[in-house]
This record gives structure tokens, C-alpha cells and sequence, in this order.
């Protein structure tokens, strides 16, 4: 029995270590078999995420060609020294000056592009200013170049020097070209309220602007007379055409400036005459300021004029346009005064007037009351 | 208090829906109003506590909407 129970024993541990080594082989090759899956894993992904690590190596790439293009235009040298002035052009056949020559050949493709086009533009505007817009760019066909390397193009040019752009709102934007003044074919506007005024060069073109439609108005108000204040005003100019007809044939006589050339001769005539009928109109003005008009007359005055310069703006930016710049002042008026103001009319018109002011920039009552003056 | 909360959340609500449904400055200038008496009430009720923030979301979304109303609705007379 002892011997039997020792063989049993012996047996079964014999089994039990084969059965361990069974259990450390199987273990054994499951271990290497995970080990090859993590390898084939491993191997797998490295194709998917190199896509991902490319974006970031395009992004970084077109970073640097923003900073290069900022840089660059940062590095620009620019080529006319003064601020660009606003000019009315005197005639419609404006030649290439030398200057302009000069400028142009030193500019690269593209800006030499559209500073010409909107050199021809202005010319035949008869002015150097304007608004910045999808219009003006189809005037001039800068429409079919792409919107990007247009807007890249304007601020070269206006790094060089050659254009300045000022933001009147979100949507709006104005630009004067630079033009070297020529006497024969140009009139600076600073040149003609240097004697009243001596304000700055935007003020100044402001100011211009602001006689203009004053001008404007005044026609406008004449215009709209009824028929018994006409015929007097008639007679007047009339009268004054004569005189001036009279005093033209005398100054024709007397020997033309040398300087002057055989254009310019037809332009001042007119001028002459356009001139006087202007002061008799003004003059002829019913409810025109003079020394002894009261304030409050003055301010009524000044009521229909803002009235009516909003109108003139709302026709010029059109009707879509007139409608963004309320939705903006609606808003800039809710976060500026707060939500009480807009539910209180007289407050909210007042505001809202205030930034049509500001937005078309029309004159506040004392500038007016002066330019008036 | 729970009461409250619905009176209040309820009120705001239908200002709500009724901005959307405007249509002159009239009828935005009442529900501007309405709007503001609601919201000063809410004030003074939760003077001491903080204001629920389902209520104090919506009083901000109704406040946008009645600017973003008053944009579109034609605009008043100009004066100086």
C-alpha cells in the first residue's frame, strides 16, 4: 500500500508540473502573440496621423506669408512725403503729368494698376475723393480682380504713400488719391477756405463739402420758392449777369495772364459768371442768416438742413445701406445709453440724429452757424 | 417662491413671443415698457437673492430681441 501511495504521488506530481510548464508555454504565447498585435497597432496609426501634423504645417506656412506681407508692407518706404489733399479738376482732359510718371514707374504691377484706374476715375469725376466701395470698383473694372489682393493692393498703396483711406463705419469707407497739384488742370479745395479757416486738411475738405451742400440747399430752397419770390431774384441775377457781361467784355479786352492756357481761358468766364448769380441767390435767401436773426430762427434753420442732409445721405448709400447704419445705431445706442433710451422717443431721436451727424459728418450747429456766417 | 418663479419666467415669455409677433413702433414701444416694469420687478424680488438663471438668461435673450425689433421696425422722425 505504502509503495502504491508513494507512485500515485509521484505520478501526480509529475502531472501537475507538466501541467504548470503546459499553462507557461500557452501564457508564453499569448504574451507574444499580444505582442505582435501592439507592433501591428503601432505600426498602423503613423499613416493617420501624419495628415493631422500637416494642417498645422500648412497653417504655420501661411502665417509666415501674413507676417511676410505685413512685414513687407511695414517696410515700405513711402514715396510722396504729404498726406493726400482733396482736388477738384478744373477740366475734363487731365494730362499725365511728369510727376505722375515719375511715381507710377517706381510701383509694382498691381498698384500701378489701380492707382491708374483710379487716377482716370477721379478724372473724370473731377475730383480725387470719393467713396470706397463695390461701385466705385466696378466703375473703374477693379471688379473682376480678386477682393483680397485688391484690398492688399490699397494698403500698398497707402503704405507708399499714394492713397489715404478713412473708415466712416463698418460698411463705409472713403479715400483721397495723391495727386502732385498742377495749377493748370486742378483747384485745391484747402486753397479756397484758407482765408477763413485755417483747420486742418480733413477739417478743411470737410468744410468744403459742407459749403457744397449748403450750396446745395440753397439751390435746393430756391428751387422749391413759391412763384411770387421768384421774379424779383430773376430780375436780379439778370441784372447782375449784365453787369458782369459788361465787366467780362472789359477784362476780355484787357491782356490774358501769361501763365494761363487757352483751356483755361474758357473755364474762369464761367466761373465769373456762376459766381455773382451764387451771391445774389444766397443773398436773395429768404430766412438767410444775417447779423440781427435770432437763435431760435437759426436753429430751425439748422433743423431742415440736418433733415435734409440725412435725406441726401440716404439717397447716396441707398436704401439697403441706410438700413444697416439704423440697425448699428440702434444697437450702438442700446450699449452706449441703454435700453431705457430707446423706449423713450425724443432721447432715442436725439441719439439716433446725433450719430446719422457723426456718420455722414454733417456739421453741428456752431460750425454751421459760422460757415454761415 | 416657486410660484414666483413661474409668474415671473411666464411673464418674460410672453414678451417674448409677442416681440416676435411686433410690428410698429407702437405696439414695441408697449412691449419695451412691459418689459421694463417685468424686469425691474425681478430686480426687487430677488433684491437679496441671485436672480434664477433660467430667468436672468431669458431677460438677457428678450432684451436682445427687443434691440434687434426696434432695428428692423421702420424708423421714427428725425429732430435735432
Amino acid at each position: 500500500m505504502g509503495l502504491f501511495k508513494k507512485i500515485i504521488v509521484a505520478v501526480s506530481d509529475k502531472a501537475k508540473d507538466e501541467l504548470k510548464e503546459y499553462v507557461k508555454r500557452v501564457l508564453e504565447e499569448k504574451e507574444i502573440a499580444e505582442k505582435k498585435d501592439e507592433e501591428v497597432v503601432l505600426a498602423k496609426p503613423q499613416p493617420q496621423e501624419e495628415p493631422v501634423e500637416k494642417a498645422p504645417i500648412v497653417e504655420k506656412t501661411k502665417q509666415p506669408e501674413q507676417e511676410e506681407t505685413q512685414n513687407s508692407i511695414a517696410k515700405m518706404v513711402p514715396l510722396v512725403k504729404e498726406l493726400p489733399q482733396k482736388y477738384t479738376f478744373t477740366t475734363l482732359t487731365a494730362p499725365l503729368t511728369r510727376d505722375i510718371i515719375d511715381l507710377t514707374q517706381l510701383l509694382a504691377f498691381d498698384e500701378f494698376t489701380v492707382y491708374l484706374k483710379l487716377y482716370i476715375y477721379s478724372v473724370s469725376q473731377r475730383k480725387n475723393y470719393g467713396y470706397l466701395g463695390n461701385s466705385l470698383r466696378r466703375k473703374t473694372g477693379l471688379d473682376t480682380m480678386d477682393h483680397r489682393l485688391f484690398e492688399l493692393t490699397l494698403l500698398k498703396l497707402s503704405a507708399h504713400g499714394l492713397i489715404s483711406i478713412e473708415d466712416l463705419s463698418s460698411n463705409q469707407r472713403t479715400f483721397i488719391l495723391y495727386l502732385p497739384f498742377d495749377e493748370d488742370f486742378m483747384k485745391s479745395q484747402k486753397k479756397k477756405e484758407a482765408p477763413h479757416h485755417t483747420a486742418p486738411q480733413k477739417q478743411g475738405g470737410n468744410r468744403d463739402n459742407r459749403e457744397n451742400r449748403e450750396r446745395n440747399n440753397s439751390n435746393r430752397n430756391t428751387g422749391n420758392r413759391t412763384s411770387r419770390q421768384r421774379p424779383p431774384r430773376e430780375k436780379e441775377d439778370k441784372k447782375e449777369s449784365h453787369q458782369n457781361n459788361n465787366s467780362q467784355k472789359q477784362s476780355s479786352q484787357k491782356p490774358a495772364p501769361q501763365k494761363q492756357a487757352p483751356q483755361k481761358d474758357v473755364k474762369p468766364t464761367k466761373k465769373t459768371k456762376s459766381e455773382p448769380k451764387k451771391q445774389t441767390q444766397q443773398r436773395a435767401i429768404p430766412g438767410r442768416p444775417t447779423g440781427a436773426m435770432s437763435d431760435d430762427e437759426l436753429r430751425k434753420q439748422y433743423v431742415t438742413f440736418v433733415s435734409l442732409e440725412i435725406d441726401k445721405a440716404k439717397m447716396r448709400v441707398g436704401r439697403s445701406s441706410f438700413d444697416k447704419i439704423y440697425m448699428e445705431a440702434v444697437k450702438y445706442i442700446d450699449s452706449k445709453y441703454g435700453f431705457k433710451v430707446l423706449s423713450d422717443p425724443d432721447k432715442f431721436k436725439e441719439y439716433l440724429t446725433n450719430y446719422y451727424m457723426s456718420a455722414f459728418d454733417i456739421p453741428e450747429f456752431e460750425d454751421w452757424k459760422e460757415n454761415k456766417k | 417662491m416657486l410660484i414666483d418663479y413661474r409668474i415671473f419666467l411666464k411673464r418674460i415669455r410672453d414678451i417674448e413671443v409677442k416681440v416676435v409677433l411686433c410690428k410698429n413702433n407702437f405696439h414695441w414701444k408697449i412691449l419695451a415698457e412691459k418689459f421694463q416694469a417685468t424686469s425691474e420687478d425681478i430686480e426687487e424680488f430677488y433684491k437679496e437673492s441671485e436672480i434664477p438663471t433660467d430667468i436672468a438668461e431669458t431677460i438677457v435673450h428678450v432684451r436682445s430681441l427687443l434691440v434687434e425689433k426696434k432695428a428692423e421696425l421702420p424708423p421714427e422722425d428725425l429732430i435735432v
